[in-house]
């Protein structure tokens, strides 16, 4: 490497200390160095890798908190924050482990939401907020999407599942995003000029799509219309208004006619026409009519109130027989009873023989005075006045019968008397109107057809109207793609061409995994393409030239050269400054070569003011310059 | 011996004389719904709520067509009873604590059991039940043509509304006549 290093120890991200409060209120706290490597040291289940979860948790993880952290720290802790630097000022992120409140993250004790955070977080480092199209070719791409900070906090934190690719489950246009931030050629990359100028072009081809589909299927109609009510085809809104103009002053016309002839029929009916009368009609059949007609009414009247006059003598006869029965029945009642003495004293409930002695008018239980039961013949004194009353009523609604056919009879003279002279009347007038009927129900049919041509025109201007929006957004969509086309390419105002950017840090990778040639690593040099952003080794792309454990030196070499980033780049790279390891130790990879780069890093991270946190079980390579060692002091119990 | 009455029991020739004034009216009534709507062995009815209910559907022939209407799964249309006059009633009723009640049972079962036509005896609740005097005077008053017209709406009630309980027959009441029974005040006299 000729290039001389810079130390950029105030840009990016540094990470000065994590804190995570148990539930006992106890606090366990770690500080980290800045310019060095910073190892997390201990053995198993020591909360090592859950301190840099913590880290990224503190970072925006959008994942639950048991997803984030997992089920034991999270019962464990009530909340972890991390004080960072970011481009040199410092801030504290915290994050509260109870419901309701693990979708905020607390900037310097702000409540922010997750999903707000990507926005702040990149805002603060100065990184450009870009939304990149969804898909590998901007030209094909459906819709943009987010280039979030996390995102990119996947290529500088490499957790156990991201030791064999850039990141976990990466989708390719989003790690072609995620590269082209970090070596600073975003901004010209994801000019969205291209996806802008495609989808402008996918709305003309649809908008041209519906026009014809309109074309063809509102032609159809308005033929089909026009021919069925028998008007001039109509291509445009204004044949549409001339074709009614005439239609409607034809309608005025037939109405005028209709409305003259009508106005000679009345003027004929009440006698005030010009015109000689129809030879015999007779004038006053109108009023013997409504003499004849208010007559019925009379006796209509006469026969309702005479029908309801014996409904109720009907009701009251049956009430007086309900009445006559329910006497019958007490006279029935008190022989039956008569015969049946009370034997049992109600009082004392003994025993009492009826022929007790005891005075002949006096009762033979009680000794109160008696006289002899005449109940049967007051009873039969009252049916006797009940039937007397029935016979009454017998009488008067036979009385009322009578008279009720009489009026029905007179109710059926007059309907008769009325039916004929209506038919009288009719048939005067139908020989006054015949002259007119012919000429009227022409002038009838005339109005239905004009009216039902009427009725069509709002429809066919609805259906060209859809024609002509169906133009406009064809011209809109149209002008659209002429304006995106006209519009002058995004200059690329970067010092570095992004060629140049892939061939530095190509060249960095290089420069290191030189030092491992003998060591595991492979002959072939690494080349970066800055069109597709895809990673050689030699001439064959890096996922099928390595093998699992030259995967590992490539990734530690990709994060190695991030670190240089700051250095070798501009202001334009997305630098992070700062990276975090999960156990290197993958793939079987040697440990001394795990050693030895783990050196290089901590020599890097100190000429580039750059900050490396890693975790590891094993013995730590001592150089206290460079390297630092934070023992975790518990080891928890397994899962 | 000639039957000697109170002279006070039979009203002046001035005033009329309603049959709702005689307990002999009553207990023959009585008497008829125990022969024709009572369990066996006896016949006998058990409990005053059932008692009084059978003998609300007698006197009221009108409320006795709306229950048969109302409950078709019980009683099948050709044999549900149909009243002459909806609005006729035998003997008036009031609303009392647990439905339509007639102040005077207690004294119309007195008039029976002195007769000793009936006995009461309290079992779980109240029974009364025919003895063999009232067994036979009831069969005559089930033949006697002016008695026809209560011994159709008793025989209408077999099988249904004499099967059920006091209970049933009050809840039953209770539903299908609110305003006339369920929501009226007490005391006062039921209409149609």
């Amino acid at each position: 490497m000729t290039k001389s290093v810079t130390a950029h120890p105030d840009r990016g991200i540094r990470i000065d200390s994590v804190r995570l409060v148990h539930n006992t209120a106890e606090i366990d706290e770690y500080a980290f160095g800045t310019g060095m490597l910073n190892i997390l040291s201990g053995p198993r289940n020591s909360s090592k890798t859950t301190t840099l979860k913590v880290i990224d948790y503190c970072l925006g993880d959008r994942g639950g908190m048991i997803d984030a952290l997992g089920a034991a720290v999270s019962d464990e802790y009530i909340e972890v924050s991390t004080a960072i630097r970011l481009n040199g000022h410092p801030r504290i992120l915290t994050r509260l482990l109870q419901h309701g409140r693990m979708n905020k993250v607390y900037v310097d004790g702000d409540e922010m939401t997750d999903a707000d955070f990507s926005d702040w977080i990149l805002r603060e480092l100065g990184w450009p907020n870009l939304r990149i199209p969804k898909g590998l070719h901007p030209a094909t791409a459906s819709e943009l999407t987010p280039l979030s900070f996390r995102n990119l906090l996947r290529h500088f934190y490499r957790n156990e599942e991201s030791w064999t690719s850039f990141a976990n489950k990466e989708q390719e246009f989003i790690r072609r995003g995620v590269i082209s931030m970090l070596l600073g050629f975003a901004g010209s990359r994801y000019d969205t000029k291209d996806f802008a100028v495609a989808q402008a072009k996918r709305r003309l081809a649809e908008a041209q799509a519906v026009e014809r589909d309109v074309q063809d299927s509102t032609l159809q109609a308005v033929t089909a219309i026009s021919e069925r009510l028998r008007i001039p085809v109509a291509r445009t809104l204004d044949q549409v208004a001339t074709a009614r103009e005439e239609v409607t002053s034809q309608l005025d016309a037939v109405r005028q006619r209709r409305h003259e002839l009508t106005q000679e029929i009345n003027s004929l009916l009440q006698g005030t026409s010009t015109t000689a009368v129809a030879a015999g009609y007779d004038s006053s059949l109108t009023s013997v009519y409504e003499d004849i007609s208010r007559r019925l009414q009379l006796a209509v009247d006469e026969v309702v109130a005479l029908e309801q006059l014996g409904s109720e003598h009907a009701y009251s006869a049956q009430t007086v027989t309900s009445e006559v029965t329910r006497m019958e029945r007490l006279i029935a009642s008190v022989e039956i009873f008569d015969a049946l003495p009370v034997r049992l004293c109600p009082a004392c409930e003994q025993r009492v023989d009826p022929h007790r002695e005891h005075g002949e008018d006096a009762c033979y239980l009680c000794f109160q005075p008696v006289d002899d039961d005449q109940r049967r013949r007051r009873a039969q004194v009252e049916i006797r006045s009940l039937k007397s009353e029935l016979a009454d009523l017998e009488d008067v609604t036979a009385r009322t019968a009578a008279d009720l056919q009489t009026a029905r009879t007179r109710r059926v003279a007059l309907q008769d008397e009325q039916a004929r002279l209506a038919h009288r009347i009719n048939e005067q007038r139908a020989a006054q109107l015949a002259p007119f009927m012919a000429s009227l129900e022409n002038l009838a049919a005339q109005i239905a057809q004009l009216e039902q041509k009427m009725t069509a025109f709002p429809a066919i201007e609805e259906i060209l109207q859809r024609r002509a929006v169906a133009s406009q957004a064809v011209t809109a969509a149209q002008q659209a793609v002429d304006t995106l086309g006209q519009e002058p390419a995004a200059v690329a105002t970067a010092t570095l061409a992004s060629v140049e950017r892939c061939a530095l840090f190509a060249e960095r990778m290089n420069e290191f995994l030189h030092r491992y040639r003998e060591r595991g690593w492979v002959k072939g040099a690494i080349t970066i393409n800055d069109s597709d952003l895809t990673f050689y080794v030699g001439t064959r792309p890096w996922d099928q030239a390595l093998g699992a454990e030259t995967k590992v030196l490539f990734f530690l070499a990709y994060s190695y050269a991030t670190l240089f980033l700051a250095s070798d780049l501009d202001e334009e790279a997305a630098f992070p400054g700062l990276l975090l390891l999960d156990n290197p130790y993958q793939q079987g990879i040697g440990t001394t070569v795990v050693d030895d780069v783990l050196r290089d890093l901590a020599n890097a991270a100190q000429a580039t003011g750059t900050q490396v946190i890693s975790t590891q079980a094993i013995p730590v390579p001592r150089d206290p310059a460079t390297i630092g060692e934070i023992h975790m002091p518990r080891e928890y119990e397994a899962p | 011996m000639p039957h000697k009455i109170g002279s006070s029991v039979v009203p002046p020739l001035y005033r009329a004389w309603d049959p709702d004034d005689s307990p002999d009216f009553h207990a023959a009534r009585l008497l008829l719904l125990i022969y024709l709507c009572g369990e066996e062995p006896g016949p006998y009815i058990e409990g005053r709520t059932k008692f009084a209910k059978l003998d609300f559907f007698v006197r009221y022939p009108g409320f006795l067509e709306r229950a048969h209407a109302a409950m078709p799964e019980a009683v099948d249309a050709e044999t549900a009873f149909l009243a002459r006059d909806p609005s006729e009633v035998e003997a008036p009723m009031i609303r009392y604590r647990y439905g339509p009640w007639d102040q005077r049972y207690r004294q119309f079962l007195a008039f029976l059991i002195s007769r000793d036509l009936v006995t009461v005896t309290s079992h779980r609740v109240e029974r009364v039940k025919l003895k063999a005097v009232g067994k036979r005077t009831a069969q005559r008053l089930a033949e006697a043509r002016q008695f026809q017209p209560l011994v159709r709406r008793c025989q209408a009630m077999q099988g249904n509304l004499a099967a059920m309980s006091g209970t049933d027959l009050k809840n039953l009441i209770y539903d299908l006549f609110p305003d006339e029974v369920g929501n009226a005040p007490f005391r006062q006299e039921i209409r149609p």
